[in-house]
């Protein structure tokens, strides 16, 4: 991991399109703005990674289970009161 | 017509006009960009069928099972970043559509969606993205079947 550092106001550029500026530092909280082209998304990493890891576990899911909840939404359904 | 050999659903065709660009791909993954929507014959309105498949058509073993939400939860409404919604183009409220995965394990009964991170999809252009919404109280794993819901660790309060 390339270790820079910066202060407030300053920028990082990663290739041509990402930059990353110190908006402002208060405490131990740091405030970054990032700008990137649209098709590149930008998250908080501990909400990205659980995200990757449901979607990890969605991929996982074959056709048969599918059907297997079809039933049960239909067993759901019908003993709903009306 | 396409034609693809999928690992759920065989060999399938697909017309061009079916396949949806995510241009972002998805968490995890990020060379997925064309995908389509498989239903069972029945419409996806039918009452007895939430739920379809989101295949990949870049990776064909890749398909998530989606479901749509309002029919569980009438009241489920993501706050998505405008600026992420913009990245799929214009499109008129009600032609978006939005779906949630589900993660289907041993017991169907123990199903669970992911609330957090909706797959919205501009049928007007046929792109669509996964994004993650401000809500505090979604989770990524929300039992479709039952009241409980497990929270993923931290909170997401400040704003982009």
């Amino acid at each position: 991991m390339l270790a820079l550092t910066r202060k407030k106001n300053e920028s990082i550029i990663i290739g041509d399109k990402i930059e990353i500026t110190v908006l402002n530092v208060q405490g131990e909280q740091v405030k970054l703005g990032i700008s990137a082209p649209r098709e590149i998304s930008v998250h908080r990493k501990e909400i990205y990674e659980q995200i990757c890891i449901e979607n990890m576990a969605a991929a996982q899911t074959v056709n048969n289970e599918g059907d297997k909840l079809k039933d049960l939404y239909s067993l759901i359904k019908s003993s709903q009161p009306k | 017509m396409l034609h693809f050999k999928t690992r759920n659903f065989g060999e399938i065709d697909i017309d061009e006009k079916m396949v949806i660009k995510f241009d972002s791909g998805l968490p995890g993954f990020s060379d997925a960009h064309r995908f389509t929507i498989i239903c069972d014959p029945e419409d996806l309105d039918d009452p007895d069928n939430p739920f379809c498949w989101l295949q990949c058509l870049d990776d064909t073993d890749v398909a998530f099972c989606m479901v749509n939400v309002e029919k569980f939860m009438p009241s489920y409404d993501p706050l998505v970043d405008e600026q992420e919604l913009a990245d799929l183009g214009e499109c008129d409220p009600d032609d978006y559509q939005i779906f949630n995965f589900v993660v289907i394990p041993k017991d169907p009964r123990e199903v669970t969606v992911n609330l957090k991170a909706p797959v919205i999809i501009n049928t007007q252009n046929m792109t669509g993205k996964q994004i993650i919404c401000q809500n505090d109280d979604y989770d990524v794993r929300h039992y479709l079947f039952s009241q409980r819901g497990v929270n993923y660790a931290g909170s997401d309060k400040e704003k982009k």
